[in-house]
């Protein structure tokens, strides 16, 4: 049976979900239909948004700068459609997600005009822009604490010994930090198994009585015998209600705690994504998971009809407007074989960063010969071409359909690994796109 | 050596070596694993990982990782491989969609083929009833105690009995499934009353068969052909246009069949059917309030519809319940995790099953229902297990009757 | 100075092979290895002890790839492993192309316990393999025995250390003293140290396979040699039941072969003068080897392909005939006919020979310095063979999944006890730190306490570390800090070794990049540059060989 919705969002991560937030906070019947989790739910819950030009080797100041300077050096980057619309800047656009988060288990801390350099599970440091606050301290840099990294026996994800050395080597080389690191392993094991403990497991356990009593023994425990001041956990802070966790553990301790910044299979990225999809039914815009979008008709430039599959059923659904939210590689929005990349659902032709076709482009040729590169990968500055309402452009430069839109890293022109401006660009361009899709709906454009 | 003898020597060293050739259809579930990246978000939500934890269930990645080589290690996973529920939570949330509700169901079956003595007992014992008698459950001895049964549940719930129609030539079979057939009848029986209700023109079967899911998850491949192929002769005989089930199990595994082997029989749950062919508009009309206060109601929703079917199905659910006068529907947070009740899971480790409801019973009670009602008899009969044993009052439907008692002068 | 009775140089399955014969005959034996062990040539290939079946016009090759596989499944049981071989024939007139090579095959099949060539139907072929081509009219049969080639040439080592003998990797030979018109000291470059070391060594033997001109030279000896470079593309599990082999578009035999949880298809064979640490597999290679399959395996493109490897056969120099056509046989050159008496190079040969190789050279050697001895390399066998493994009884006991002890006893046969051992007072050792195969914690620091690796690379070769579909995108931040660990790295230093795995893995990644492959490279991007910030962080980074070049 067919449904009808203003708009249609194909695409479930931070971009199709801060667009679905937008449109449905606009009165639009908003659905956001996702096949899969994406990158947003690997992610490590931080929210970049613009730490590094592509070879540049010092962090931005702020975000703003950031922002400002990307879309200046590439005039393709996305961020470069932020200078034309001015009732939607990076301030607002950033406080808006900040209301939105608010009172979720992924609330966030930080501004347009800081950068923070927030501490990884190996003891690097990365420029971000928002962390959720439970990842949040102001204390790292004070070089009278005393920091202890704390891993859990048989969590093979994080080695508090390899952070602890790494982290002391840097304040050794000069950086600003803590001058006494010390680390530990705890024993905290939520099924009493020895080992191959997950992180989401874990998080499970601290927010039953049971675990949480447990951790805070051990914190306890070592805390006393090392004069720990500052404590830096893996992401296990639960996944409902973190944020009374880590005031709980504080008060117990007499320390500050915090998450450091990690890997797949992510907690902080499981409740980002869950507050995200939360924010999105509270604003009156319906979630469909499950379902992938496998066809549509194009009716005099615009879009008429989307075609969606789950299982065992399809239905037709008639939008006024379309997002287009699939991702990159890992989400989806694009796939390649040995001669060329594409775009998934529309075929749209892909771009790299400076708007040539690699329809027919290699991937490998797309690479550099070293895997971790300060320029990156052009692989990853690959995606559809689009102008300055985020409408994607079809292979002669014009406008694909009037009503479709497109956000997050299925865009071309930004490269999110080295710039550090993923979940920045998603944020943004969703929440424009959004806004569009809403007015062209209401026809108020 | 003749061709003969060759292939027959060949077939000793695959042996010898313990290596079983996969399949053309078995190889492209074993390239859809090839999509995993390994990234652990289906650790993050398998409802048996949650319950038990990764190192007794290493979970869905694990078993695309040991699929990997079948020769000759393959065998050593069979103490994971039967824990898994088959819900398909997996699937949904991977970034890939790895079909890893399929692979299980291959391995299982590799399991039953070559190394029986591996499949759990309680697994050879269920095939054994499907075997003997085509149904998931011993039928009753004696068909005046099922009738006395019947009329029993059916007093409780203040339902009348409409006796069983078989008409060749109509337009829907209404199939229960075999839980409904045996066990659970005021499901059956209230299907029935909603299909006269809105006038449809409906036969039941001559003699209820098993749809084979639950020869599929022991892995006897062959009676799972036997079952299906019983099922849709008697379906050919009477002719009928659509198939509508209460069951959401047969729902999604009557579908998967109907689409490999080219029925061109829709096969609907009764919740689509009453959305989609009846109207809620026209469903809304025939209802009316159930009690003299405004009944609190929290849905379970059936991995089998909305992970092997549709979502929409339980969007359909709401729609109905809103309809239902002084209904008021409230969320539980685990509406949609798995029960535990699949995958045999319950016969094979009634533990661990029994771990997996506990949130699902948390968060039950947490919201305040006095009801929880789900398309699904399976699910039903597991939740309202586990809430007696909790000592709650929460009183547990399965979501047909629900609607056949709120049926005004029901 | 120590002096040593022979100085291997060169730690691939020659070399280690001739260490741990030497030893055996009770010589003062050093190896010098200038990587790793079994980090070169033998590292690339697909690990067939081959009965020779290609070389059906050098009958005596034959009979001693034949002997030399009863030889290795006597002493490695626990690393060998039969494979069924299907050829599929798609028309008439490849039948009669084997007449010959048949008949020498069948003459040998009774030691190895292997049935003769077998015919099997177009319905027997494709119920065996259903991703052969519909259209095929029949197949031959044959079954070929396959060793961990890694494995071999780390438990040779170890017996070799075990029967006396000195093993140093990361040893790179800069000199070699004559003195008398015979050899008399070797000068190595210490790369783990950073100094050079002199000995002494009465014999030097160099199994250095496409390097054994190098080390001639050293020698001021000119070695030819005709170096040819084949190549693989892998395949993420087993995409076929049985190993398949056919004629490839330029008529050459390539080969399908399962092989753990991964396909290899190889091989290409292109002559070249070019440096063998900077070679890479080109598209061309990858093309030849896909294309060649889909005329027997249609779907074979729709297999995800995880990467690349490339390695160099050190062949006889026979010029002006295909490179199938050159001797597969040996030739231990004596040195004495270019002036430098106790000195013998290895060129030819095959990964089956191995151990022959070392008995012909090492009697040579004894005979040299008036040793008596016979060779026992045959007889005697390698660590971790021993009487059959209980997995269930050891899961229970240990606590491990029955699946990561089935991995590895085959990696480790009855050594798979003594890593248990270890996670006794460290239960937390049980860790899965490689998802894809699966690699327990207490076997990476069993194989580094034990087996000398170095980098994350050389643990690769021990424990198959980072070798599944995922290529070591998320085991490779957490062995680095078990690594740091055992071997007191510093922080810097972890980061550096998970760059420095990386790139190794990205050489064979790279070419091939497309499909399954794309998801997998964003999500390694995320993990150690969007996130772990390390192409900021680790600034100390050596570019590789093959990463110079371009």
């Amino acid at each position: 049976m067919d449904a009808d919705y203003d708009i249609v969002v194909i695409g479930g991560g931070l971009a199709g979900l801060t667009a679905g937030i937008s449109a449905a906070q606009m009165n639009a019947n908003t659905l956001v239909v996702r096949k899969g989790e994406g990158a947003t739910s690997l992610s490590s819950g931080a929210l970049d948004i613009a730490g590094y030009l592509r070879g540049g080797e010092t962090p931005f100041l702020t975000p703003e700068e950031g922002v400002a300077a990307l879309a200046h050096v590439y005039p393709f980057h996305p961020y470069s459609v932020l200078e034309s619309i001015p009732s939607l800047g990076l301030k607002e656009i950033v406080s808006w997600l900040k209301d939105i988060l608010a009172g979720s288990p992924s609330a966030m801390i930080g501004s347009h005009d800081t950068t923070t350099m927030a501490l990884t599970i190996l003891g690097t440091k990365k420029p971000t822009c928002l962390v959720q606050r439970t990842m949040h301290t102001t204390r790292l840099d004070n070089t009278d604490e005393t920091l202890l990294f704390a891993g859990i026996k048989g969590l093979a994800d994080f080695n508090p010994s390899t952070a602890s050395k790494a982290l002391m080597e840097s304040v050794i080389a000069g950086e600003t930090g803590p001058h006494k690191i010390v680390h530990t392993l705890l024993e905290c094991s939520p099924f009493r198994q020895p080992s191959n403990i997950s992180p989401v497991e874990l998080a499970r356990y601290i927010e039953t009585e049971d675990g949480l009593d447990r951790i805070i023994k051990e914190l306890q425990h070592c805390t006393e015998q090392t004069g720990t001041t500052l404590i830096a956990l893996p992401p296990i802070l639960g996944l409902v209600n973190p944020i009374e966790i880590k005031k709980r553990i504080e008060e117990e301790t007499g320390t500050e705690i915090f998450e450091l910044l990690s890997f797949p299979p992510s907690v902080p990225g499981y409740r980002l994504q869950r507050s995200l999809e939360a924010s999105l039914k509270k604003a009156g815009g319906t979630l469909l998971v499950g379902h992938e979008a496998v066809s549509f008709k194009k009716q005099e430039g615009k879009i008429i009809d989307i075609t969606l599959k789950s299982p065992r059923r399809t239905f037709n659904t008639h939008p006024k407007s379309v997002i287009l939210a699939t991702g990159k590689f890992v989400g989806g929005g694009l796939a390649g074989n040995r001669t060329g990349l594409r775009e998934t659902v529309f075929d749209l032709p892909v771009l790299d960063g400076t708007r040539q076709s690699v329809q027919d482009v290699r991937p490998s040729h797309l690479t550099r010969v070293v895997p971790l590169h300060k320029e990156g990968h052009p692989l990853f500055e690959c995606g559809i071409g689009f102008d300055t309402r985020f409408r994607p452009i079809d292979v002669k430069g014009d406008i694909f359909a009037s009503n479709l839109f497109a956000a997050g890293s299925v865009l071309c022109g930004y490269n999110y690994p080295v710039e550090k401006s993923g979940l920045g660009v998603a944020l943004v361009t969703g929440r424009i796109c959004g806004v569009h899709a809403a007015e062209n709906v209401t026809g108020g454009n | 050596m003749d061709e003969e003898e060759a292939y027959a020597h060949v077939r000793n060293t695959l042996k010898e070596e313990r290596m079983m050739p996969f399949s053309t259809s078995e190889m492209e579930v074993v390239r859809s694993v090839g999509q995993c990246i390994n990234c652990g978000t289906c650790l993050n939500h398998c409802p048996v990982t949650r319950a038990v934890g990764v190192e007794r269930f290493t979970g869905p990645r694990g078993i695309a990782v040991e699929l990997s080589r079948s020769p000759p290690e393959y065998w050593s996973s069979t103490d994971r491989i039967y824990l898994c529920t088959g819900c398909g939570t997996c699937r949904e949330v991977c970034p890939k969609n790895v079909d890893i509700p399929n692979v299980v169901n291959l391995m299982r079956r590799r399991i039953f083929s070559q190394r029986p003595d591996l499949v759990p007992q309680s697994l050879h014992q269920q095939n054994e009833i499907l075997r003997k008698h085509n149904l998931a459950f011993v039928p009753w001895d004696d068909p005046d105690e099922k009738a006395e049964s019947r009329n029993m549940r059916l007093e409780r719930l203040d339902l009348p009995f409409i006796k069983d129609k078989i008409r060749k030539g109509a337009e829907v079979l209404f199939y229960p499934g075999c839980q409904a057939e045996e066990r659970a009848q005021e499901v059956r029986e209230a299907a029935k009353i909603i299909l006269e209700r809105f006038n449809v023109d409906y036969t039941l079967v001559e003699k209820m068969t098993c749809c084979s899911l639950p020869a599929i998850l022991v892995g006897d491949m062959e009676k799972s052909i036997e079952l299906s192929t019983i099922l849709k002769k008697q379906i050919d005989d009477l002719g009928v246009k659509k198939i509508v089930t209460t069951c959401a199990g047969c729902t999604s595994n009557l579908n998967e069949i109907a689409a490999r082997n080219n029925w061109e029989i829709p096969v609907y749950h009764i919740l689509e059917f009453l959305v989609e062919d009846i109207g809620v508009h026209e469903v809304s009309k025939a209802l009316s309030p159930m009690d003299d206060h405004t009944v609190r109601v929290t849905v379970h929703d059936p991995c089998h519809l909305i992970r092997h079917t549709s979502r929409r199905v339980l969007e359909y659910a709401h729609r109905l319940l809103n309809a239902i006068p002084d209904v008021e529907v409230v969320e539980s947070s685990a509406h949609d995790l798995c029960c535990g009740g699949g995958g045999l899971v319950g016969r094979h480790s009634p533990d661990v099953s029994r771990v997996i409801v506990k949130e699902n019973i948390r968060a039950i009670k947490e919201t305040s229902a006095e009801r929880i009602v789900t398309p699904c008899p399976l699910c039903t009969a597991q939740i309202e297990e586990s809430l007696f044993r909790d000592g709650s009052d929460i009183e547990v439907d399965d979501l047909t009757v629900f609607i056949a008692q709120s049926f005004e002068g029901g | 100075m120590t002096e040593f009775d022979v100085i291997v140089i060169g730690g691939g399955s020659t070399g280690t092979a001739v260490a741990r014969d030497c030893a055996m005959r009770g010589l003062k034996t050093l190896l010098l290895e200038r990587d790793d062990i079994a980090s070169a040539t033998v590292g690339t290939c697909a690990g067939m002890i081959s009965s020779g079946f290609k070389y059906y016009h050098e009958p005596d090759i034959m009979d001693l790839c034949s002997h030399e596989v009863v030889h290795l499944k006597h002493i490695a049981r626990h690393i060998v492993a039969k494979l069924p071989i299907l050829f599929p024939l798609m028309d008439l007139s490849e039948i009669s192309s084997g007449g010959k090579g048949m008949e020498e095959y069948e003459k040998r099949v009774q030691e190895r316990g292997v049935p003769p060539v077998l015919i099997l139907t177009p319905e027997a072929s494709r119920e065996i393999e259903p991703s052969l081509h519909p259209e095929l009219i029949a197949s031959g049969y044959v079954e070929e025995f396959f060793i961990d080639p890694f494995r071999l040439c780390v438990l040779q080592a170890k017996d070799a250390e075990q029967h006396g003998a000195t093993i140093r990797t990361y040893c790179e030979v800069t000199a070699i003293d004559i003195r008398n018109g015979a050899v008399h000291t070797v000068t190595y470059f210490n790369r783990m140290t950073g100094t050079l070391e002199t000995v002494e060594a009465k014999v030097v033997i160099s199994a250095t396979g496409p390097w054994a001109s190098e080390i001639a030279r050293l020698a001021g000896i000119s070695l030819e040699l005709r170096l040819n470079k084949g190549a693989h593309v892998i395949l993420d599990r087993r995409v076929t039941n049985v190993g398949i082999s056919t004629r490839a578009v330029d008529g050459r035999w390539v080969y399908l072969f399962p092989h753990e949880n991964t396909t290899l298809i190889g091989t290409t064979a292109l002559d070249t003068w070019d440096n063998p640490d900077e070679l890479v597999t080109s598209q061309d290679e990858i093309e030849y080897l896909l294309r060649s399959f889909e005329f027997v395996v249609p779907s074979v493109r729709e297999a995800r392909i995880i990467r690349t490897m490339e390695g160099v056969r050190p062949m006889a120099p026979v010029w002006k005939v295909p490179e199938g056509e050159v001797t597969r046989g040996y030739e231990i050159i004596d040195h004495g006919q270019d002036g430098v008496s106790g000195f013998y190079s290895f060129i030819g040969g095959k990964l089956v020979m191995c151990r022959h190789m070392a008995e012909a050279v090492t009697d040579i050697v004894c005979e040299r310095l008036g040793v008596t001895g016979s060779c026992e390399t045959h007889i005697k066998p390698l660590p971790g063979m021993s009487e059959e493994v209980d997995v269930l009884m050891l899961a229970e006991k240990y606590g491990v999944p029955s699946h990561a002890l089935e991995r590895l006893k085959a990696r480790r046969g009855s050594e798979l006890v003594e890593i248990l051992e270890m996670t006794r007072e460290h239960p937390e050792w049980t860790n899965m730190v490689c998802i894809c195969e699966p690699v327990m914690d207490a076997e990476i620091r069993y194989a580094i306490r034990t087996e000398y690796p170095q980098t994350l690379n050389d643990l690769r070769r021990r424990v198959r570390l980072g070798t599944g579909p995922c290529q070591a995108t998320f085991c490779t931040f957490k062995a680095a800090s078990i690594m740091a660990e055992e071997l007191g790295l510093t922080g810097s230093q972890t980061h550096s070794e998970i760059v420095d795995y990386l790139s190794e893995r990205w050489k064979g990644k790279r070419p091939p990049l497309r499909g399954a492959a794309l998801a997998q490279e964003e999500i390694v991007n995320g993990i150690y540059a969007c996130v772990g910030n390390l192409e900021q962080t680790v600034i100390d980074y050596e570019p590789k060989p093959w990463e110079e070049i371009r």
